[in-house]
C-alpha cells in the first residue's frame, strides 16, 4: 500500500507540474473512412501494395535515422549504402516485406516526436493516397469518381492535417536557405524517394485504365519498371516526378487531388532538407513553419504555366524521369508539340531549348518559381 | 444482457461495409497483459474485443469469458463496456455472470522526446451474478507511456471507492488498488508486440495484496485482426497460481457515423 501511496502521489505531481503550453501535442488519431473498397489493392494488386508498404518503410527508418544519428558521416552510410540495400532486397523479393501498412510510429518512434502535426498531415494524406487506390483496384465500386469525391471530401473536413488542393510554387521546395541539401548529400537515397513518388503517380494513372486485363497489365509493367530502379540505380529519376508529368490522365480527372499530392510529395523532400541540413538549428518550429507555409491554401501558389504531357506509356518514361529539375520545370512551359519533340532531343539540344526559355523568361521580366 | 448485446454487435458488424486496419500496439486490460498503454483507439473506430481466461486456483479453476466494445466517441477519447461471464470449479461448478465495468479513456497528449503520454481512465463497475460485487465501485486509473524506440514502457496506477466486499465476491474487474509496470518491445515489420508486466492489486474483498505478472503478445493475423495470447503467474496470492489467456479484437466503423465531406 505504501508503494502504491509514493506511485500515486509521484504521478500527480508530475501531471501538476506539467507545463500546459503549446508544445503540448494532442495525438489525436482519426479512423479513415470505411468503405467496401477498403484494402482492395492489397487483394487485387498484392505486389503493388507489398511496394507501398516497402515505400512506408523506406519512409520512416530514413527519418528515424536521421533523427537519431548525430554523425553526419554515418547517417550517410546508414541511408546510402545499407537502407538503400535494405529496401531495394524488400522490394526485388530477396528481403521479407511487411504484410500490411505499417504505421509510421511503429516503424519510427523517435523521428514521430519531432513534429507530430507534420506526421498527422502526411498520415491523413497517405490515407486518401491508399484510398483512392482501393476505389480505382475494386471492380465493386460503381461510382469510382463519386467514391474519390467523397474520400476527399472526408480528407477536407480535418483542415489542419490537409494539403492543399492548387499546386504550391517550387520555390518552397527549391528556393530557400536549406533547399537542395538533402539532394546533395544524400543522392542515391534522394532518387528512391522520388522513384517512390513516381510509382505512386503511375499506379495513379494506370488504375484509370477502364479495362481490367490492360489495367493489371500497366501495374504489372509499372511495378516492373520501379523494380529495375532499384536493381540498376542510374535509372533512379533525376527529378521529381509530378503528376502532370507522370499522371496526366488522373490530374485531368482529379486536379485537386493531383495537387494535393504533389504539394506533399515536395514538403516530403522540404522536411528532408531541413532534417539534414546543419544550418537548420530548431528543427520543430522550421518544419512547422514550412508547414505553415504549405498549408496556405492561397499563398505561394505556382504561378508558372504547368501543360501537362501527354500519356507516355509507363515503360517509355526514362529520358523523361532522367531530365534534371531544370529540364522537367521547362517542360511545364510547353505546348504538347514542344514538349513530345523536346522528349525526343539529345541532351545538349535539351540544354540549348532550357538555356533559350530561360532567357526568353528573363527578357520578359518572368523569373520563374 | 450485455454478454448477448456485445456479441450481437459484433455478428451484426461482420457483414457492414466497413474496415479499417487495427493497431495490434494499442493494449487492453487483460489482452493478454493486465498493464495498458495511453493511446485511446481512433477517432470514429469501434473496437470488439472478446477473451478467455484459464485461472489455476489452489481449489480448482476458473474459466472466464470477457467481451469488450469500445468506441472513440470523439478525439482523444474512448468510451468502453466489458462483461465477465466466470465458470468456477471449486469441488462444485459455477457458471454465472461476475460484472460489468464501463470506462471512459482520455488521453492528455501525444509523447515527445521528453513528455510521455498521460492518459486517465474513470471506470465504473456494476455487480452481476454471484461472483459479481454487491456494490457498484468507481475507480480513477492514471496511464503514463513512455517509447524508447522498438521499446514501450507503461506505468498504470488506480484506486477504487466503494465498500469492501465479502471474499470471493467482484472478479477480476474490481480491486481496491492496482500499480504495475509494463514492458513492450515492438516488431514492426512482422507486426507483432512481446508484453510482460508486473503489477500488484489489493482484492476488493479486503483480502491481502497480490502480485502477479504476464507475459504475451499481440499479432495483427488481418487489418482487422488482432490475436493475443499470454500466460500470468502468481508470485504472491491467497488463491490464484497460474493461467493463460487468449482472444482476438476486431475493429470496425459504420459509414453512416462519418460526415459526408465539405
Amino acid at each position: 500500500m505504501k508503494m502504491f501511496k509514493v506511485f500515486t502521489v509521484t504521478l500527480l505531481l508530475f501531471c501538476a507540474v506539467l507545463p500546459v503550453e503549446a508544445r503540448i501535442e494532442k495525438r489525436e488519431s482519426i479512423f479513415y473512412l470505411p468503405g467496401r473498397y477498403n484494402f482492395a489493392t492489397q487483394r487485387v494488386y498484392p505486389e503493388l501494395n507489398a511496394m507501398l508498404n516497402v515505400i512506408d518503410i523506406g519512409h520512416g527508418v530514413l527519418a528515424e535515422i536521421l533523427i537519431t544519428t548525430k554523425d553526419e558521416a554515418r547517417a550517410i552510410e546508414l541511408i546510402e549504402k545499407d537502407l538503400f540495400n535494405r529496401v531495394a532486397r524488400m522490394f526485388l523479393g530477396k528481403e521479407p516485406r511487411p504484410r500490411f501498412s505499417p504505421s509510421e510510429e511503429t516503424v519510427a518512434p523517435e523521428a514521430v516526436k519531432l513534429a507530430w502535426r507534420v506526421n498527422k498531415a502526411f498520415d491523413w494524406t497517405h490515407y486518401l493516397h491508399r484510398q483512392v487506390y482501393d476505389i480505382l483496384s475494386d471492380n465493386r465500386v460503381a461510382d469510382k469518381d463519386q467514391s474519390i469525391r467523397e474520400a476527399l471530401g472526408y480528407y477536407l473536413t480535418e483542415g489542419e492535417r490537409t494539403f492543399p488542393l492548387k499546386i504550391k510554387s517550387m520555390q518552397l521546395m527549391e528556393g530557400q536557405s536549406f533547399s537542395g541539401y538533402w539532394k546533395e548529400r544524400y543522392p542515391r537515397f534522394n532518387g528512391a524517394i522520388w522513384a517512390y513518388h513516381w510509382l505512386q503517380l503511375a499506379a495513379n494513372e494506370a488504375l484509370l485504365e477502364p479495362d481490367p486485363e490492360a489495367r493489371r497489365r500497366k501495374i504489372d509493367t509499372a511495378v516492373g519498371e520501379f523494380k529495375k530502379m532499384f536493381s540498376d540505380p542510374s535509372r533512379l529519376p533525376k527529378h521529381m516526378p509530378m503528376a502532370h508529368e507522370i499522371s496526366p490522365t488522373f490530374a485531368k480527372r482529379f486536379p485537386e487531388i493531383a495537387a494535393t499530392f504533389d504539394n506533399l510529395h515536395s514538403f516530403h523532400d522540404i522536411y528532408m532538407d531541413i532534417l539534414t541540413s546543419p544550418a537548420v538549428r530548431n528543427k520543430r518550429d522550421a518544419v512547422y513553419r514550412q508547414l505553415d507555409l504549405m498549408q496556405a491554401p492561397r499563398k505561394d501558389l505556382e504561378t508558372m504555366p504547368l501543360h501537362s504531357l501527354p500519356p507516355i506509356p509507363i515503360e517509355q518514361q526514362q529520358t523523361l524521369l532522367q531530365m534534371d529539375p531544370e529540364e522537367a520545370m521547362a517542360m511545364m512551359m510547353m505546348t504538347t508539340e514542344e514538349q513530345l519533340d523536346f522528349l525526343e532531343m539529345p541532351p545538349e539540344k535539351r540544354k540549348e531549348k532550357v538555356d533559350q526559355l530561360k532567357k526568353e523568361a528573363d527578357h520578359s521580366g518572368h523569373s520563374g518559381s | 444482457m450485455f454478454y448477448f448485446l456485445s456479441t450481437f454487435i459484433f455478428l451484426a458488424s461482420l457483414s457492414a461495409p466497413a474496415f479499417g486496419q487495427a493497431d495490434y500496439r494499442n493494449l487492453d486490460p487483460g489482452r493478454p497483459i493486465t498493464i495498458e498503454d495511453a493511446q485511446p483507439i481512433e477517432f470514429r473506430a469501434f473496437e470488439f474485443s472478446f477473451g478467455s481466461r484459464y485461472g489455476r486456483h489452489q481449489e480448482g479453476y476458473e474459466l472466464s469469458f470477457e467481451p469488450e466494445l469500445k468506441w472513440g466517441f470523439s478525439k482523444n477519447w474512448q468510451v468502453g463496456v466489458s462483461g465477465e461471464r466466470a465458470v468456477l470449479d471449486d469441488g462444485q461448478r459455477t457458471d454465472v455472470l461476475a460484472g460489468t465495468e464501463f470506462h471512459f479513456l482520455y488521453n492528455l497528449n501525444q509523447e515527445d522526446f521528453d513528455l510521455p503520454a498521460i492518459a486517465f481512465r474513470p471506470e465504473l463497475t456494476l455487480g452481476a451474478g454471484d461472483l459479481g460485487a454487491d456494490h457498484p465501485h468507481g475507480a480513477l486509473k492514471v496511464i503514463v507511456s513512455k517509447t524508447f524506440g522498438f521499446n514501450r514502457v507503461h506505468l498504470n496506477g488506480s484506486y477504487t471507492i466503494g465498500p469492501t466486499e465479502i471474499s470471493g465476491r467482484g472478479g477480476d474487474l474490481v480491486n481496491r488498488y492496482l500499480y504495475g509496470i509494463a514492458y513492450e518491445r515492438t516488431a514492426p515489420i512482422e507486426f507483432f508486440v512481446l508484453l510482460f508486466d508486473l503489477y500488484a492489486a489489493a482484492p476488493i474483498d479486503g483480502g491481502r495484496r497480490e502480485i502477479i505478472y504476464d507475459l504475451g503478445t499481440r499479432i495483427q493475423m488481418t487489418p482487422t485482426w488482432v490475436f493475443d495470447a499470454g500466460f500470468f503467474h502468481a508470485i504472491r496470492s491467497e488463491d490464484l497460481d497460474f493461467g493463460v489467456t487468449v482472444g482476438f479484437s476486431y475493429v470496425f466503423s459504420p459509414r453512416s457515423i462519418f460526415p459526408k465531406g465539405l
